[in-house]
């Protein structure tokens, strides 16, 4: 059974056009499915109604099987953890109090800590190699640190998925693989199921089982990196003109981009919304 | 590695053992700090009061005086007390709107809680001079908290209110009700103008025990409603979305905590009129000192509110009589925290590091 999936979502934003039409997709527990496409073609509006931030238009999302706008908001943080953009705390948190606040589903709230949300913070800090930093505070970490502190929030929920919003955009190439070599670990270590979004396509191709290519809300292509990321499908969705080989290490798709076709093909496909 | 791994857990645990501790010792001082606000309000004033006689008239010692009992316990502890509770109302209700709207620039007022009370009580004042002074506080008390529904309203959008919604309504409807309180009271300058022109500037001059006995419920069940809402409002200074992520009800939560705002800020303005300042200085003043962990700054703003209202007053009451020896003329404790308050804050502002 997938783990989480959507049943003919149509996503929008009020007295505007749908952002999202008819979408079916599905995740299969333990699996990395990573959604590409430009600016605008609806990959965070579908990451947010995956995670009942947003309510669909119409169709249902479903989370182990129920659908996720019946289940409450609690119930849901207890099996899956998102993780937006461009995460903001009170900057005199330390990492400890910040992962400590992913418990928060977990506690009734009479009560405090108990040994096993102890236990859980430990593992979350220890699996993000954080343990050592962990009564730093957030504004006097690297991006990577900081952004490794968020995932530990997230870990701290104890989900079965993991919805990540371009989470490797603002770091440099370092902390970029430091957070995907994490995110794999924790897929292939703890089954932990994740979706995402991503800029950066050969990233998407080489920590993917599956990627699922947008376009204008629609989905163009989904499946495993090889038969997705196609130099036809570049051109029809990203409208760059490139050149396809193989990564030598991972033996993945990896591309070139060599120049822009916007606008000579006739697709108007650019900076018109959300990303 | 083992022995490496012990000291690391050790250490860590000192560290988080250190921060806990001063903590509770700010908490502690702040305590310390409106205790002796109170022991200063209740010896001085238009006649000085050692403070073993103070004592002993708390006490109800037969060696007192009958003129100093009086003084001591029918005029200056409840005033001293209701002092405390306008502090404390005014600076929890500031805390609380602060976390609502992820702002360090929200005030209690900013809910439309003075404009609603302030435009009630002086539309009493219309019926002319002879308004019985019991109406003012009631009037006030729900013109705030019709303010406060008025203006969480105006922020629904179908779906919920965003923080930046809830400030922009609350910045228009203060504006509009200022404007109208205004005419009204330009009105009223043949009626009951003086009362109300008083009553807006904010003092504390006529209360007794019967404002207590109005307060004091409040400010209780206000403090341990927002000691309940500490850990949401914890969750909910990570942000909406991650809020909600992490299984927080986001809209349930800002509307639970801007309605105990209400309560308190609408109950002592009730009491007090409008003063200024408390609610905006004080929660930065506690964040400062115990950061931003509501679980600590709720009962440092509460402990700190109470001890700087009770000195404002202490200080409304005994300075223009020390300066000028006219004994029954004082300041509007409004007045002082603001002239106080006012500078305090710019200094702050401009001294502070990076929070928020």
């Amino acid at each position: 059974m997938s783990i989480l999936s959507a049943d003919h979502l149509t996503l929008g934003y009020r007295r505007g056009a749908a952002v999202v039409r008819d979408l079916v997709l599905d995740v299969a527990r333990g699996e990395i499915v990573t959604l590409v496409g430009p600016n605008g073609s609806g990959k965070s509006t579908i990451l947010r109604a995956l995670a009942r931030l947003m309510r669909p238009q119409g169709g249902t999302v479903y989370l182990n099987g129920r659908a996720i706008h019946r289940t409450s908001t609690r119930r849901v943080a207890q099996q899956l953890a998102i993780l937006p953009q461009n995460p903001v705390a009170p900057d005199d948190l330390t990492i400890r109090d910040l992962v400590a606040r992913g418990r928060f589903a977990r506690q009734a709230w009479w009560r405090a800590s108990g040994t096993h949300d102890r236990d859980v913070i430990a593992w979350a800090l220890e699996a993000t190699g954080l343990i050592d930093l962990s009564d730093r505070r957030l504004n006097t970490l690297s991006g990577g640190e900081r952004q490794r502190a968020w995932i530990a929030l997230a870990l701290a929920q104890e989900p079965q998925v993991l919805l990540l919003d371009e989470p490797t955009t603002f770091l440099d190439i370092s902390h970029q693989l430091e957070v995907m070599g994490l995110l794999q670990k924790l897929n292939e270590e703890n089954g932990l199921s994740i979706v995402m979004v991503l800029h950066d396509l050969n990233q998407a191709a080489r920590f993917s089982h599956r990627l699922v290519a947008l376009r204008r809300g629609d989905v163009y292509a989904a499946g495993p990196p090889a038969c997705v990321l196609t130099e036809t499908m570049l051109r029809e969705v990203f409208q760059v003109e490139g050149v396809l080989g193989r990564d030598p290490i991972t033996d993945t798709p990896i591309f070139t981009p060599v120049q822009s076709v916007r606008g000579l093909n006739g697709h108007r496909n650019g900076h018109d919304g959300t990303g | 590695m083992g022995a490496e791994a012990a000291v690391g857990a050790s250490s860590r645990r000192t560290s988080t053992q250190a921060r806990l501790v001063a903590r509770l010792l700010i908490i502690a001082l702040s305590a310390l700090l409106l205790l002796g606000a109170m022991v200063v309000a209740l010896g001085q004033g238009a006649q000085d009061i050692p403070s073993g006689q103070v004592i002993d008239a708390l006490l109800g010692s037969a060696d007192v005086k009958k003129s100093v009992s009086v003084i001591v316990n029918q005029v200056r502890l409840p005033r001293a007390l209701i002092g405390a509770l306008v502090g404390l109302n005014l600076a929890v209700s500031g805390t609380l709107l602060q976390g609502a709207v992820r702002s360090p620039l929200a005030d209690p007022y900013i809910l439309g809680i003075s404009a609603g009370g302030g435009l009630t009580a002086s539309i009493l004042t219309l019926q002319g001079p002879d308004i019985s002074p019991d109406l003012i506080p009631v009037a006030a008390f729900a013109g705030s908290l019709i303010g406060a529904v008025i203006v969480y309203v105006s922020a629904w959008d179908g779906t919920g209110v965003t923080a930046t919604r809830l400030v922009l309504a609350g910045v228009a409807i203060t504006a509009m009700f200022g404007a109208m309180t205004t005419t009204v009271v330009v009105l009223s300058v043949e009626g009951g103008g003086q009362i109300i022109f008083q009553w807006l500037v904010g003092g504390l001059y006529t209360v007794g025990w019967k404002e207590y006995h109005l307060i004091v419920p409040y400010s209780l069940a206000g403090f341990v409603l927002a000691m309940v809402l500490a850990t949401r409002a914890n969750v909910l200074a990570l942000g909406d979305d991650v809020a909600q992520g992490l299984g927080l009800h986001v809209e349930w939560t800002r509307f639970a905590m801007s309605a105990v705002a209400a309560l308190l800020a609408g109950s002592s303005v009730a009491v007090a009129g409008l003063i200024g300042f408390v609610g905006l200085l004080v929660p930065f003043v506690a964040r400062r000192l115990v950061g931003s962990d509501h679980r600590f700054l709720i009962p440092t703003s509460a402990l700190l509110g109470a001890a700087l209202m009770v000195s404002a007053d202490t200080l409304a009451r005994v300075t223009l009589p020390r300066l000028f020896g006219a004994s029954n003329v004082e300041f509007p404790v409004g007045i002082v925290t603001a002239v106080v308050g006012g500078p305090l804050f710019l200094w702050l502002v401009r001294a502070r590091r990076s929070q928020w």
